[in-house]
């Protein structure tokens, strides 16, 4: 179960570029392609930072315009998604910051 | 409202490098004027002579320092760069090419590395593990250690090139094993086939174009395979694999197609920089668009007019190309014609008569089986 203060990070082993505004990841594992909608993108441009699930939601929901429930709800799945891809890890901030 | 990340954030698009999701990325670029693809030549040094090499000389000083790699890396990220070559010479002769590499995937670039995979050792092979590169190409230029050895004039090359491969493969790389068909090796077809199965490489690839020296030079073009050596590898996919080793008749070109289409991706989306800071729309095209020591990379991809004029190239600028019935069938180079013929726009004489060699089999074969 994924829980809003565990930090995103892209998996190292990624290739990835946002192209005109669309992010394109490439994933050695399986040298597969993926492409991600314009909110996808964005998360995936937010994932450089390596953020808390909280703070993306609060990204999404200030940018995109919906619902603090409905922002949770679509960036748990779309991180659960990365996650099984293979794309994302999981963890905690370090107490240091 | 915008589409939120479960109405498709996630969705998966593409399966691999090659097909319609390619396609659809480089289209992108052309249109948002993005370097998509760029091949970084980290020197001209090499630790092999291979007589066909298009790089004439190897000046000892003047390459661009670590520095000056890492501010180009910078750059090209900036533009957009996704798929990052790294290339020679050998690439893996530079001193600091695992500093480079590591970089660059700091950076965020997807790489390929082309090498000749003559120094890869267990422990390189593991360095290069860590980089998760793309894929790692290799090239093998002959089915016998003679040949490949005679071509790169280096003992043993052969041999390390294969370990090289195999300590790759070992390790999960995605390994392309290529050749260039050359007058010397072009009939031992069979045996690289039965070399790339042994040691396990993903994929393969053969070219038929043997380029010019950038100096100018054509010593290299009495290596290129024969008309009749063409011919007989045609025969043996005939032989092979029956009626299914006939293409179809080739289709014309559509007026869409020749007012619309660029005849090659030379500098569209891709370019090519070598170790000195000169960029050319690729390595074939000997035309240095400018300097990235004296200017920045944006300046070049965006303001050099020769570029520009190489952009507007559409196949209907190819006076004898546009024309011809083979265009879909040939693979024309423009950097080769220009090089052959002095005009980007010329047909390539080399590729004319590979692109015949190939169809006139193909055609007297449909007439027999008509």
């Amino acid at each position: 179960m994924i829980l809003l203060d565990q930090v995103v990070s892209r998996n190292e082993k990624t290739a990835s570029r946002i192209l005109a505004g669309e992010a394109v990841v490439l994933t050695p594992m399986d040298s597969k392609i993926h492409g991600f909608n314009e909110t996808g993108s964005r998360i995936w441009e937010l994932l450089a930072d390596r953020p808390t699930l909280s703070e993306i939601v609060a990204h999404i929901h200030r940018e995109f315009e919906v619902s603090q429930e409905q922002a949770q709800s679509d960036v748990i799945a779309f991180i659960e998604e990365l996650v099984a891809r293979g794309m994302v890890t999981l963890g905690q901030r370090s107490r240091e910051g | 409202m915008a589409k939120t990340a479960k109405q498709g954030g996630a969705s998966q698009e593409g399966v691999s490098r090659s097909g319609s999701w390619m396609q659809r990325l480089r289209a992108k670029a052309q249109a948002n004027n993005i370097p998509l693809h760029v091949m970084l030549e980290l020197t001209n040094h090499c630790n092999v002579w291979c007589r066909h090499c298009y790089i004439s000389d190897r000046p000892p000083k003047g390459e661009l320092t670590l520095d000056e790699f890492k501010g180009i890396l910078d750059q090209l990220a900036e533009a957009g760069t996704l798929f990052l070559t790294l290339s020679g010479g050998e690439a893996l002769i530079h001193p600091e090419f695992f500093e480079i590499a590591a970089y660059a995937r700091e950076k965020g670039f997807s790489l390929t590395l082309f090498t000749n995979g003559t120094m890869i050792t267990p422990r390189v092979a593991d360095r290069l593990v860590e980089l998760c590169p793309q894929r790692v190409e290799i090239s093998l230029l002959g089915g016998l250690a003679a040949t490949h050895d005679q071509i790169m004039q280096t003992p043993g090359s052969f041999e390390r090139a294969l370990r090289g491969a195999r300590l790759l493969v070992e390790r999960g790389v995605f390994v392309q094993i290529k050749t260039t068909w050359m007058r010397q090796n072009i009939e031992e077809a069979q045996q690289i086939q039965s070399l790339v199965e042994e040691v396990g490489a993903a994929s393969f690839r053969g070219a038929y174009m043997v380029i010019h020296r950038r100096d100018g030079s054509t010593e290299v073009a009495d290596m290129r395979a024969t008309p009749e050596q063409l011919r007989a590898v045609a025969r043996r996919a005939y032989e092979r694999l029956g009626e299914k080793g006939i293409p179809p008749e080739p289709e014309p070109l559509t007026e869409e197609q020749r007012r619309e289409t660029s005849p090659c991706g030379a500098g569209q989306s891709s370019c090519c920089i070598d170790s000195y800071g000169n960029v050319y729309p690729c390595a074939a095209i000997d035309t240095a668009l400018g300097n990235l020591r004296e200017e920045s990379f944006v300046d070049i991809w965006g303001g050099s007019q020769e570029l520009k004029k190489i952009r507007a190239i559409r196949i209907a600028d190819l006076p004898e190309c546009s024309a011809c019935h083979l265009f879909m069938r040939c693979s024309r180079c423009a950097g080769l014609a220009k090089m052959e013929t002095g005009s980007l726009l010329a047909a390539s004489p080399q590729a004319c008569i590979v692109a015949h060699a190939f169809e006139d089999f193909f055609q007297e074969k449909r007439c027999e089986l008509q």
